[in-house]
């Protein structure tokens, strides 16, 4: 953790930083940055739809995954076992690619996608190929106290 | 005989014998007039009053309860919280009982699976708190004679002092902790208050800063907003309006709205920095967003109509002819500015630089969109604890520590200009 914090205090004067998904990339088009931390979404969504260009360097991306949750008690608890059957479909997870650019969970669905479409994936094997999980258990542990630290270091002859 | 000119609004009386009753009997229906009146008045505002009780009182009040009243760690682990009533000698951990009820309560919690509970509350206070008491569960054997032994065994911490303090404060039903914490302070086990590790001391600092910039963004609109009221107030109306008009504008714009047009506006290659290249002032773009520069301008320009309202409704009824008299006795313009129409237009700045300064100690969205990470003001952490990471413990603290410095500042203010003197419009 001294290390990370020494790393942002030798970039301190270059950096800005940002609250919402849809600054990052309105932060490149305007030339504001030249690189900086983005959903993967955002990007392809900006060189998809409003036609920039936006290189994405997957090696050492984070990633993190999404649960789906039963509420104890619930009377659809069958339903809901069903629903989950059916986005777990290989096929079905599939289709998600060609609405954003996220990553699908069953492996076998790659075999379902255009694999032009793939390489813009995060699953896609050469880009997961070393890519780090969000450890939650760390955050769960840490987020308070590294928020202060991290607020703490901004403040500081900023 | 007449009727008191306060109780016209009551019905007439209906029975013409009643102009001859005697004097008491007459006070007597006076007074019941009086009282339906009172009674009509209050049915008018009681929506009103419920309104804001719901809305207001009740918030405020349930906020203030959450920052000292602490039952997440009692409900989970009941046995082991009422036991630390009981530790006496503070420079050693607790005795073999309370040892024990932690097994007990570990247990429960585990087969309740509501652990997350009390390892979340622990972590507030213990680093890697969420370790401990999972760590504990896990390997928490089913009997043992010495439960003392066994859990310091599985977990060096519970042999700690500070461990048992933090589960001690956390044992509620009131705690100081999380007051503490916004104030940059912690309780030790002894009862003694110290200052927090210095990389997690925050809240002071961000607190000045939270009053250092409402206090200049006030400034600056008084400044900004004085000459425009000013000249509101005594062009003739048809300009007048049209002027209004341009102050109102923005007013009925949505914040988020005007806050991202100031983005384009200042950012490094935007309209401001663009035209000052052209026109050859600057040669490199000067930073003016992500930083304190830009908080400034886009709050000042989100309270100047604050401040220029409540300035124009006081000017509009200052009468031109006191300057005139000021004049034709003798005084310079700027004499008859500064010693007659200055200290008229004084309930106008008191109400305006007051409203200006209390909206602008709340702001969030603005500094968090335009400001960098050295420029986030109290309600940054307020909305981080409350939807970041769910700790309304802390969120309430700090809430409850702005709005005491707030009141402590507003009868300051009170005391300076006087909430009499001040007039809204």
């Amino acid at each position: 953790m001294n290390r990370a914090f020494k790393k942002l205090e030798s970039v301190r004067k270059d950096l800005i930083f940002w609250k919402a998904g849809a600054q990052p990339p309105q932060l490149l088009a305007s030339g504001e940055v030249v690189m900086t931390s983005v959903y993967n979404g955002r990007i392809d969504a900006a060189n998809n739809k409003d036609g920039k260009n936006f290189g994405i360097v997957w090696d050492g991306s984070l990633f993190t995954l999404d649960s789906w949750v039963i509420l104890k008690g619930s009377p659809n608890v069958d339903a809901a076992y069903k629903a989950l059957e059916f986005m777990g479909k290989a096929d079905v997870q599939a289709g998600l690619p060609s609405h954003i650019a996220y990553g699908v969970t069953n492996k076998d669905s790659k075999k379902y996608i255009n694999p032009k479409r793939l390489k813009d994936l995060p699953t896609a094997d050469e880009n997961i190929a070393n890519a780090i999980e969000i450890n939650t258990q760390f955050w769960l542990e840490n987020n308070d106290r590294l928020t202060e630290r991290f607020n703490k270091w901004a403040a500081s002859n900023g | 005989m007449t009727v008191p000119a306060s109780a016209s609004a009551a019905p007439a009386p209906a029975d013409p014998a009643a102009t001859h009753d005697s004097p008491a009997a007459l006070k007597q229906k006076l007074r019941r007039a009086e009282r339906m009146r009172k009674l009509r008045a209050m049915g008018l505002i009681a929506p009103l009053f419920f309104f804001l009780l719901i809305t207001f009182v009740v918030p405020i009040a349930d906020m203030l309860r959450r920052s000292v009243h602490d039952t997440e760690l009692s409900t989970v682990w009941p046995t082991v919280t009422a036991a630390m009533k009981g530790w006496s000698d503070r420079s050693t951990v607790p005795d073999e009982a309370t040892f024990a009820a932690l097994a007990k309560d570990l247990r429960a919690a585990g087969e309740t699976k509501t652990l997350a509970v009390a390892a979340r509350r622990l972590n507030y206070a213990v680093d890697n708190g969420r370790s401990l008491v999972f760590g504990t569960a896990r390997r928490l054997p089913v009997n043992a004679t010495n439960w003392k032994e066994t859990l310091i065994g599985i977990e060096p911490r519970w042999g700690q002092v500070e461990t048992w303090n933090a589960v001690n404060q956390a044992s509620g039903p009131l705690t100081s902790f999380y007051l503490l914490a916004a104030l940059d302070r912690e309780k030790l086990a002894d009862g003694s208050i110290i200052k927090a590790p210095e990389q997690n001391s925050i809240y002071i600092d961000i607190l000045e800063r939270t009053f250092t910039v409402s206090l200049s963004v006030t400034l600056l609109c008084l400044v900004l907003g004085f000459p425009v009221a000013y000249l509101l107030a005594t062009l003739p109306p048809k300009h007048a309006n049209m002027m209004m008009i341009l102050v109102l504008l923005p007013f009925w714009t949505s914040l988020l709205v005007r806050t991202a047009a100031w983005v384009v506006l200042l950012q490094e290659h935007g309209i401001v920095n663009e035209i000052l290249l052209a026109l050859g002032v600057i040669e490199q773009p000067i930073r003016m967003i992500y930083n304190r520069v830009g908080v400034y301008i886009a709050m000042t320009h989100i309270l100047l109509p604050f401040m220029i309202l409540p300035l124009y409704s006081v000017m509009k009824g200052i009468k031109p002819h006191f300057m005139r008299a000021a004049t034709s006795l003798g005084a310079t313009p700027t004499e008859a500015f500064i010693r007659i129409y200055l200290p008229m237009t004084l309930p106008g700045i008191g109400a305006g630089a007051l409203l200006t300064f209390i909206l602008a100690l709340g702001y969030y969205i603005t500094p968090a969109l335009v400001g960098g990470a050295a420029d986030q003001m109290i309600s940054f952490f307020i909305a981080f604890y409350t939807s970041d990471t769910v700790n309304w413990g802390m969120a309430s603290a700090l809430g409850a520590v702005l709005l005491a410095a707030t009141l402590v500042l507003y009868s300051l203010y009170n005391r300076l200009v006087g909430i009499s003197n001040m007039r809204l419009g």
